[in-house]
């Protein structure tokens, strides 16, 4: 079977990254240089593709959206059919964990499908401002969802992401 | 005298026959200059978000699956097209889309389209949008 999940969030927040680390196949990418300061060199103005597999019944196809919110047309294109989904969330950036209770309505996450929240550029130790703040956002929403910090860049961690989505998955059904 | 954006549409338009809509955008999607025709309605930043998409994802086809370099993108429907090319302008990556109504051709919106993003590399335009 294969399944879609979404890799959402602020610009910036390693959506491109983590699908590089968990790709099984080269990932297609639409990154193109930025022409305002964004903190980074290139952005995601397309759609970004990986493939994992992850077991002889099962591989995942891992898609990576804009960032920014006028891209809701790749947002339209990727939500439909989602088995799952990851959203990003930049360490100790308002903007970034804000936009969670707009994402969590415009992809209609809800009890029963499988999302994590990754917390991000957190090398320096994760900001317990930024865990409360989601917290929040994710109670006034009635979600229980599990919030981890990691670093896109390491499969290891990227892997934790997809763990928990197939084990998510497991205990709902 | 740097030439407005208005001006090149005109003057395209004078060619092409009911062309709809101008824009320049920046490859990551901020619209520099557009130009709308009368009564047709379009948000410019819709417009600039979706060119830079398209554009984007015909890259990695022409690169990934026809391992060639990028052109140009059409999109067809009934009622009329959508034309992008890359260009760059005062040393951006930008896009150049026009839309036309009516029964435009295909080989006339190419060859004007892609004349215009090549002056358009050199050109200074009037900050009058």
């Amino acid at each position: 079977m294969h399944k879609k999940v979404a890799f959402i969030g602020s610009v910036g927040s390693g959506k491109t990254t983590i699908i590089e680390s968990l790709s099984n196949i080269h990932t297609i990418n639409t990154d193109v240089q930025s022409s305002v300061d964004i903190g980074k060199e290139l952005t995601t103005v397309g759609i970004d593709y990986g493939h994992l597999v992850v077991n002889q019944d099962t591989t995942l196809g891992l898609y990576g959206v804009p960032g920014q919110q006028q891209y809701s047309l790749v947002w339209d294109f990727v939500k439909k059919g989602l088995w799952a989904i990851c959203i990003l969330v930049k360490n100790n950036e308002s903007d970034s964990w804000q936009e969670v209770s707009y994402l969590i309505d415009y992809f209609e996450i809800h009890k029963g499908m499988p999302c994590v929240i990754g917390i991000t550029h957190a090398d320096q130790g994760c900001d317990q401002h930024t865990v409360h703040n989601i917290n929040q956002i994710l109670a006034k929403h009635q979600l229980n969802i599990p919030v981890y910090t990691i670093d896109p860049r390491q499969r290891d961690s990227a892997n934790l992401i997809m763990q928990t989505l197939i084990a998510l998955e497991e205990a709902v059904t | 005298m740097s030439q407005t954006f208005e001006a090149i549409f005109k003057n395209l338009d004078a060619k092409l026959k009911n062309v709809r809509a101008l824009n320049l955008t920046t490859a990551d999607g901020f619209p520099l200059y557009s130009y709308i025709n009368g009564s047709f309605k379009i948000e410019e930043d819709k417009l600039s978000a979706v060119t830079s998409s398209l554009t984007a994802l015909s890259h990695a086809a022409a690169r990934q699956i026809m391992n060639d370099d990028y052109e140009s993108t059409c999109i067809e429907t009934s009622m009329g097209m959508m034309f992008m090319v890359q260009t760059r302008y005062q040393d951006q990556d930008c896009i150049l889309s026009l839309i036309s109504y009516g029964q435009p051709n295909l080989g006339q919106i190419r060859y004007y389209l892609l004349r215009l993003a090549k002056y358009l590399t050199t050109a200074k335009l009037s900050a009058e949008k």
